[in-house]
């Protein structure tokens, strides 16, 4: 990995200054990029950085203890680590499972065709390099001489292998719509795999970066092994042993390919969910690492034991209506919702300030996201007696009543917290909010297609997302079943065309049009995106913040100093 | 003697049946299952790839077949493996059996060596200074709930002592000083409540005890007021004492999932309330159907003992 950073980031760099002397029209700059292999989230990054007025996705704290300040010095190999993971993976199983938590917990052992660094650029990762010979057709170069953790090699047998189980339509692979455009998976030699597809897919490159059903595993591996208490794969660290709800331990790979990376030897994720217990044993220095919420950080911020790393990340609360009842099937209803939510009110009492609105492509986001200024001044401005008027046209009378239903996914303060700020705003407009608070697994159920959508509204959020279309293609393309209603001719028209666009700025248009149309007909309420807030012991260094909460670029990154 | 415990033994078999068919009906009638909770709240995954996961997981039996299948399997002595993390159920409380019974025990054992001299002191100095003292021990162990107590134990350690134990729990066996530190402050957690329980059954039963006529006729008779105590009064004055503390065995074995959450430690408790949020059947199952069989054991320890304490009783 270290080898494919020196040769990418001369061009980056180049681009950079480029960027910073203006050189550059944007349709160039997004041929430039688009040639470097960098992720779209990427680009946006890339253009905060060099020219700060593009966009402004980073809320106001995150110039505090930032991950630069870590990052400095030569990296030392050797050392053993704890970190505090603040959720247990349940199973390791990379095909079959959907939470983050197991992603988290498996992306330190196993890869992908690609995958993202700390500033999500898409880097090489088990392909080498790859080219598109035309709009439908990936060719990927597959890097050679790469050991599994049992010590045999890696081949293009292997790719065909996870995703013919991955693109089986009867198969088990839960994130396979992410793939639902590949048609088929060629071996052309040993070290050469061809992907083509039904339509042109620019999201391809992300969903293997993401490793959301995309994590290549070895041939034979899904019918032989326990996948989701043993891993087999090609990452930095092997894992070592895995007792759920307890500790994740991993040593490193001697011969991973990315060698010298990773530089810490042993590293060993203990389930802490208790905020408390993690703010303790950060104080105490028993652990290097610990995912805080606002609340812990506050607690923690004058103590010289925790450097806290704040930032943004693509983490995006939303209120879901079910456009499938009435009266939520009327569009003025839902506007006057929209209008009557006071989102910096949500973000200081359920984030406790560590956050920012956001539409419907998170803040942050590259520079997908429609910028916060143009939400606020168009669209967020709360107006009481607008909302009234809307509701009145619709015919709503005073007391209507609004079944919320909610469940603490853990995590974050935001979704009990939020429910109960929501309800007193919208008690302003004369809608009587009921809390239903319930249990994981029957938030689950309620709020599914067997489930019927059972709500009116719920609360829920998008998880991170490799493209645009991510947070948009389940939840606003009619025909997909989590559309709970929604219908807009020309969102059906946009949405397809926008997932099979090649050309960024083109692409660019076709979401701006989406998300304006979304952001008038309120589907949904979009809040906000969180702040991602990470406390470390000095002694860590070279850890930097990942917007997706994905740590293993940074776990290889890392070394122990002293 | 021996035919009542075997009958008792025998008993044991109708309840883990009724466990048995209570749990996994309780399981099933929980919304949700575990498919739908591994595929999480917003996927787009199709029918058949639906049907594919509840046959991998051996879901797609009517439901009697299931649950006379996983009988079978535990009348064989095999629980079943994890519907989540694929391990065999029967490994899995192995692992987390030394923790439970490492914190059930000494908890048990600290509260004990506090609580039952000092209900005998308070009742033998009834309204003197220790009595009252304990009294006020009493009220306040029983209030504190013993989350509280353990979230104010780890923010006193940490910020004021900048101490906390390994976080990573390690067996008494691999590593003895380890292990003491890191059951520390779990068991001060969780014994204070069994303390002011304890204390106060020990106090009470003790001043009925010692207002008995053969009390009376001790001391009458010339005893001494030690042996009067320990001889005569110490052992009826245990029965109902020993009662409770059976209870006290069959919750902790259970109910100390709150603490294992704080500290993070990986016992029983925590690994069934876990396994009803994963909606993983075969793991609640199997872990309520052992945390059963403790419980109706220890009660059957309970009713041995009484025997031993007051010879009158007698089992036939």
């Amino acid at each position: 990995m270290a080898n494919n950073n020196q040769t990418t980031s001369n061009p980056t760099q180049a681009l950079i200054e480029d960027i910073r002397s203006q050189k550059l029209t944007r349709r160039e700059l997004f041929h430039r990029a688009a040639a470097l292999g960098l992720g779209l989230p990427a680009l946006g990054y890339l253009l905060t950085a060099c020219a700060a007025p593009v966009t402004a996705p980073a809320a106001p704290a995150a110039s505090e203890g930032t991950a630069a300040a870590t990052a400095s010095g030569e990296p030392v190999a050797g050392g053993s680590s704890i970190w505090a993971s603040e959720s247990d993976p349940v199973a390791l199983n990379p095909i079959t499972n959907s939470n983050f938590a197991s992603t988290q917990a498996f992306e330190h052992s196993y890869e992908s065709l690609t995958a993202y660094d700390a500033d999500l650029q898409i880097i090489p990762a088990l392909a080498e390099s790859w080219e598109t010979p035309d709009d439908l057709t990936y060719i990927f170069k597959l890097r050679e001489g790469v050991k599994w953790h049992d010590g045999s090699d890696f081949t293009a047998a292997d790719v065909k292998y996870t995703f013919d189980i991955v693109l089986d339509p009867e198969g088990p692979a839960v994130w396979r719509s992410n793939f639902d455009q590949v048609d088929t998976v060629e071996v052309v030699d040993d070290f050469t795999v061809k992907f083509t597809t039904k339509a042109p897919f620019p999201p391809l490159l992300g969903a293997f970066a993401i490793l959301r059903s995309s994590a290549i595993i070895k041939q034979g591996a899904f019918e032989e092994g326990n996948l989701d208490n043993t891993v087999v794969g090609t990452g930095p660290y092997k894992l070592v042993q895995y007792i759920p709800q307890d500790v994740i331990e991993y040593e490193k790979f001697p011969d991973y390919w990315g060698a010298p990376l990773p530089y810490i030897d042993q590293v060993s994720f203990k389930i802490l969910v208790d905020e408390d217990t993690r703010i303790a044993a950060l104080r105490a220095g028993t652990v290097d690492y610990a995912f805080l919420t606002a609340v812990g950080a506050e607690r923690v911020r004058d103590d010289a034991n925790i450097t806290l790393l704040e930032g943004p990340r693509t983490f995006l609360y939303i209120f879901v209506f079910n456009m499938e009842r009435a009266p939520w099937n009327d569009v003025r209803v839902r506007q006057a919702i929209s209008l009557a939510t006071d989102r910096d009110e949500l973000i200081q009492k359920a984030l406790f300030g560590a956050g920012s609105v956001s539409g419907p492509i998170p803040t942050g986001f590259g520079d997908w996201a429609i910028p916060v200024e143009e939400l606020k001044e168009t669209w967020y401005t709360p107006d009481i007696e607008k909302a009234k008027e809307l509701l009145a046209e619709a015919g709503v009378e005073e007391g209507q009543v609004l079944d919320l239903l909610v469940t603490d996914f853990g995590g974050s303060t935001f979704y009990t917290g939020a429910g109960v700020v929501f309800k007193e705003q919208l008690a302003q407009i004369g809608i009587d909010v009921q809390i239903r608070l319930v249990e994981q697994g029957v938030f689950i159920q309620e709020a599914s297609p067997e489930g019927n959508f059972n709500y009116d509204m719920c609360i829920n959020a998008f998880s991170p997302r490799h493209d645009p279309d991510g947070f948009l293609w389940a939840r606003f393309y009619s025909e997909n079943p989590y559309a709970v209603g929604y219908q807009n001719e020309r969102m059906d028209e946009l949405l397809p065309e926008a997932r099979s666009t090649i050309d960024v700025e083109a692409r660019h248009e076709l979401y701006n049009e989406a998300q304006r149309i979304l952001l008038d007909e309120a589907p949904m309420i979009w809040v906000a995106v969180d702040n991602l807030i990470e406390g470390i012991s000095p002694r860590l260094k070279g850890y930097k913040q990942s917007p997706f909460t994905r740590r293993s670029w940074s776990l290889a990154n890392a070394w122990l100093e002293g | 003697m021996n035919r009542y415990i075997l009958r008792r033994l025998l008993l044991l078999l109708p309840t883990l049946l009724g466990v048995s068919i209570l749990v996994f009906g309780l399981m099933r009638l929980l919304p949700g299952d575990v498919v739908q909770v591994l595929i999480g709240p917003e996927l787009n995954v199709s029918e058949e790839q639906r049907a594919t996961l509840y046959r991998m997981l051996g879901l797609d039996a009517p439901l009697h077949i299931q649950f006379m299948r996983w009988l079978g399997g535990v009348l064989r002595g095999d629980l079943g493996f994890s519907l989540r993390t694929n391990q065999p159920v029967i490994e899995i409380i192995k692992q987390r059996l030394p923790v439970t019974l490492e914190l059930t025990l000494l908890s048990l054992l600290f509260s004990w060596l506090v609580a039952i001299p000092l209900g005998i002191i308070a009742a033998v100095r009834r309204n003197g200074t220790v009595d009252l003292m304990s009294q006020l021990v009493g009220l306040v162990g029983l209030s504190v709930p013993n989350f509280w107590l353990a979230t104010m134990l780890l923010l006193l350690t940490s910020l004021l002592m900048r101490w906390q134990p390994s976080p990573i729990w390690v067996g008494f066996f691999q590593n003895p000083w380890m292990n003491v530190q890191i059951m520390l402050l779990p068991v001060i957690s969780l014994s204070v409540a069994q303390v002011a329980v304890v204390m106060r059954m020990m106090r009470s039963t003790m001043l009925e005890v010692l207002g008995h006529d053969y009390i009376r006729t001790a001391r009458a008779k010339g005893l001494s007021e030690t042996a009067t105590l320990y001889r005569h009064a110490l052992k009826n004055a245990f029965i109902p004492v020993v009662t409770v503390m059976g209870v006290q065995v069959g919750l902790l074995l259970s109910g100390t999932v709150v603490i294992e959450q704080i500290y993070g430690l990986p016992g029983i408790g925590w690994m069934i309330l876990n396994g009803i949020y994963q909606r993983d059947y075969t793991l609640v199952q199997g872990g309520v159907l052992f945390v059963a069989v403790g419980f109706v054991l220890v009660n059957l320890a309970v009713d041995l003992f009484y025997a031993y304490l007051d010879p009158r009783i007698r089992y036939a």
